[in-house]
């Protein structure tokens, strides 16, 4: 959290922009062009001018050249609404706070950027449902009050995906960007649910997987007693060097089985490994 | 007291045992580690379980421990062995009683049944040549066509009783120099016999329960109606030959039987107390057994309870039984059919509890005497009588039965015992006898020991039974004879005994259910065969044991 404290970085956040592949429109002036005709600069067609209409807008140089009477129309600028649904449940925390300290980054980065853009931010953190609506705000003035908010967040209980995207779409009507944050370690079936009902409301969803290394390609050896950080079950493992390989055989099969997954419901899909550099990630996540 | 071992190969498993212990108390603890989820995990425990039968075994090995352990167990107690090609150079022979006690049947079992296993077993064990006898009334060798098992098969019950122990003796002597082991088996070892294979070191077993040695072989339906049903009874006892008597039965309840005005004689009582399981059939004297020139005694006489199952009603004790008569099968009396016959006597009391108390019987018939009770009235000739000779009643109790009352004084050791009847004609018989030796000496002790243990027994099985009026009437002249012939003859007609020799009596009290062997321990060869399992056992053990240290190393 410390690298959203620092104010050369968050001057570093403010240059880059959060594109969206849909128009969604918000409810404030913001700085996306929409499709509906609006008061910004940018240009966007003619109509014949009728009583009433205010003369300011009037193109005087095609009276000029035509003789009559055209009014200017330009695009109208709103704000987009983007939610984050962030997995809090104790899988996050483990292992040594790595995975949600990352997840805090991230969270914080794109509301940095996303406020810096006057777009609608909320913050939705889940475990078995969702916990409470974190702050809702559309300017850099609302900042520090998510940078709190992000700092005091704690782990709860067991990850329930399908509950959470139920939950989340009886609180919110309006569509926006939508960035579903978790590590996934859970059976594949409630987030094609969850993927299947958010593409079907059409929003548009950026799935990011955040593992650690010690999950992607664990350097355990000899004999564990593995405990679930979510349900407490403990199971014994020997493991060995075949061990680990087919672990690592397992992990890489679930990895693309997520990827499949969010590209079959058209969603954005990235991989995010928390021991490696944060900025790194966000470049590349920018950059594509 | 000590433990002895029969083999001590067994003591090797314990052995290992410490070594077990100790690999399991130096077992690398697992490391404690906390995974975000098993999710990915359990994907590979199960794809490794699938792919290998080592992993599954791995996962499992205290449960093929465990498994290890119950076999070892189960080879442990029912000794398998294995056979071998090579016949032993031991001779044995085995000499199986089949006279007429040996057909008694306890549920499902007969002890000749059991002597056959048992012959079975010494046969197996020794892995030699085994020469079969049977006595009976003879002794027979049956060796027919030299096939042992034939031969044992061929071995059926018969209704003899056994002859002279001397046959016996004699051909164990004869045959001493050629046969290494002798192995008796009998319901009954005859105190000369016993004290003959105890001085010369022979073998000999016992086979049969406590039960009494009398039996029911066949109960037949003759006529059923409404109102009756006529029954035989096909009855044996000891080494008699079959008697038949035939019983008319009437429909009556338990309250009229219990109802006085319904007794007299003549009478069948038939009494369904649970309906589907049992029928007692009360017979009462004057029966139409006067016909027969074959008389039992207890059941002429003496008013008697049988208890058998209902074969009519349907229900899975008549299946049962149904099958059990069908099949000419016997079952013993006085065995424990119902929980409201649990009451063990034996367990009760000591064994020798008939030589420590002196027991006096009176009975009166309240049918006749009109609820008169002379034994509890103070002025009573019984109870006059006591005094007069300084007898202390020591614990007195009245049993109330249908058509009779009972009064059983049981007083303390004392020096004179005695037993009284009250007769029909409300007159007195006093029986005095002598000093408590000479009671267990005489021929009339041991019809008194007798009827005092039928009488609680069946007391305590709720049986009824009445002592008569002239018992010692019928206590033949000379009892050994009775004893071994099971017929006795007076007023040159013959009648069938019921009171054999006191070893006799308490043939059913010495004999034990488990097997009892006193081997003669200098011709005793070993096991073969067994060794085999042990070494298995151990081999099976080692391997175990191999792994376990694998994965020891492994986790170290």
């Amino acid at each position: 959290m410390d690298i959203l404290q620092d104010s050369d970085y968050l001057k570093l956040l403010k240059k880059l922009t959060l594109f969206s592949k849909h128009q969604h429109s918000g409810r404030r002036l913001g700085e996306r062009l929409t499709k509906k005709k609006g008061s910004s600069v940018e240009f966007k067609d003619y109509r014949e001018y009728y009583p009433g209409d205010d003369i300011r807008f009037v193109d005087w140089n095609l009276w000029g050249r035509l003789d009559k009477y055209y009014i200017k129309l330009f695009y109208n600028e709103e704000n987009q609404n983007v939610f984050s649904l962030f997995d809090v449940s104790n899988s996050m925390f483990s292992p040594e706070k790595a995975k949600i300290d990352f997840l805090k980054k991230f969270i914080g980065a794109i509301s940095y950027l996303s406020l810096n853009q006057k777009d609608n931010v909320k913050l939705f953190p889940y475990c078995d449902h969702i916990i409470s609506t974190g702050p809702e705000a559309y300017s850099l003035g609302s900042w520090p009050l998510f940078a709190k908010y992000l700092s005091e967040i704690k782990s709860t209980k067991s990850s329930n995906l399908a509950i959470s995207v139920d939950e989340f779409l009886k609180r919110e009507k309006q569509r926006g960007i939508l960035f579903l944050v978790s590590d996934f370690l859970h059976d594949l079936s409630s987030l094609e649910y969850a993927l299947k009902k958010l593409s079907f409301y059409k929003f548009e969803v950026n799935v990011i997987q955040i593992m650690s290394k010690s999950e992607l390609e664990p350097d355990l050896s000899g004999n564990y007693l593995l405990k679930d950080s979510e349900t407490g079950v403990k199971i014994e493992v020997e493991i060995e060097n075949e061990y680990r390989l087919l672990y690592q055989e397992r992990c890489l099969e679930h990895l693309k089985d997520v990827e499949k997954l969010s590209k079959k419901y058209g969603c954005l899909y990235r991989l995010a490994n928390c021991d490696d550099s944060f900025e790194d990630f966000m470049i590349h996540l920018f950059s594509k | 007291m000590g433990i002895v071992f029969e083999s001590y190969l067994g003591l090797i498993f314990f052995c290992w045992l410490p070594i077990f212990i100790a690999i399991y108390f130096f077992k690398k603890n697992p490391k404690n580690e906390i995974v975000s989820s098993h999710f990915l995990w359990q994907k590979v425990i199960d794809s490794k379980l699938q792919a290998s039968w080592r992993e599954k075994f791995k996962k499992n090995a205290l449960f093929w421990l465990q498994l290890l352990i119950f076999i070892l167990l189960f080879l442990s107690l029912s000794e398998p062995k294995l056979k071998t090609i090579f016949k032993s150079s031991h001779k044995v022979a085995i000499i199986i009683d089949n006279s007429g006690s040996m057909s008694s049947k306890i549920a499902y079992s007969s002890r000749l049944y059991q002597a056959k296993e048992l012959a079975q077993y010494y046969k197996t064990k020794f892995n030699a040549q085994v020469d079969l006898y049977t006595w009976n009334k003879s002794l027979q060798k049956s060796n027919e066509s030299g096939d042992f098992d034939f031969n044992l098969a061929s071995i059926e019950g018969t209704h003899l009783p056994n002859g002279s122990s001397g046959k016996l003796i004699k051909l164990i002597l004869e045959k001493k120099k050629e046969v290494d082991t002798f192995y008796f088996i009998s319901d009954f070892i005859a105190p000369n016999l016993r004290k003959f294979f105890k001085n010369n070191n022979y073998s000999f077993s016992i086979v049969g329960g406590k039960e009494n040695n009398s039996y029911i072989k066949n109960i037949t339906i003759l006529d059923k109606s409404q109102s009756h049903k006529t029954l035989e009874i096909k009855y044996y006892s000891n080494h008699s030959s079959p008697v038949r008597f035939k019983v008319q039965s009437q429909n009556l309840s338990i309250s009229s039987i219990n109802n006085n005005s319904q007794k007299g004689k003549n009478i069948y009582k038939m009494v369904v107390e649970k309906p589907n399981i049992w029928i007692s059939v009360l017979l009462d004297e004057n029966d139409n057994l006067e016909a027969d020139n074959l008389k039992i005694r207890y059941l002429r006489k003496k008013k008697m309870k049988i208890s058998i199952f209902n074969l009519d009603k349907f229900s899975l004790w008549s299946i049962f039984f149904k099958g059990f008569f069908s099949n000419d099968e016997r079952f013993e009396l006085g065995k424990k059919r119902s929980k409201n016959m649990n009451i063990n006597l034996e367990k009760k009391l000591p064994s020798n509890f008939l030589k420590n108390t002196i027991y006096l019987l009176t009975g009166s018939s309240e049918n006749k005497n009109k609820g008169k009770n002379f034994s509890l009235s103070k002025t009573s000739d019984v109870i006059a009588y006591l005094s007069a000779n300084d007898f202390q009643k020591y614990h007195s109790k009245i049993e109330t039965l249908p058509g009779n009352d009972l009064l059983v004084n049981i007083l303390k050791n004392g020096e004179k015992v005695t037993l009284l009847t009250e007769l029909t004609n409300s007159s007195y018989v006093l029986n005095l006898r002598e000093s408590i030796e000479n009671i267990s000496n005489s021929n009339t002790s041991i019809l008194f020991e007798n009827l005092i243990q039928k009488f609680l027994k069946i007391r305590n099985e709720k049986l009824y039974y009445e002592v008569g009026d002239d018992l010692d009437g019928f206590i033949p002249e000379k009892a050994n004879k009775a004893d071994k012939l099971g017929i006795y003859e007076k007023e040159s007609i013959k009648r069938y005994y019921n009171y054999p020799l006191k070893e006799s009596m308490l043939k059913g009290q010495n004999a034990e259910n488990y097997i009892m062997s006193f081997n003669k321990s200098s011709k005793f060869t070993s096991k073969k065969g067994q060794s085999d399992l042990y070494l298995i056992g151990v081999l099976l053990t080692i391997f175990i044991l191999l792994l376990e240290w694998l994965t020891f190393v492994k986790r170290i």
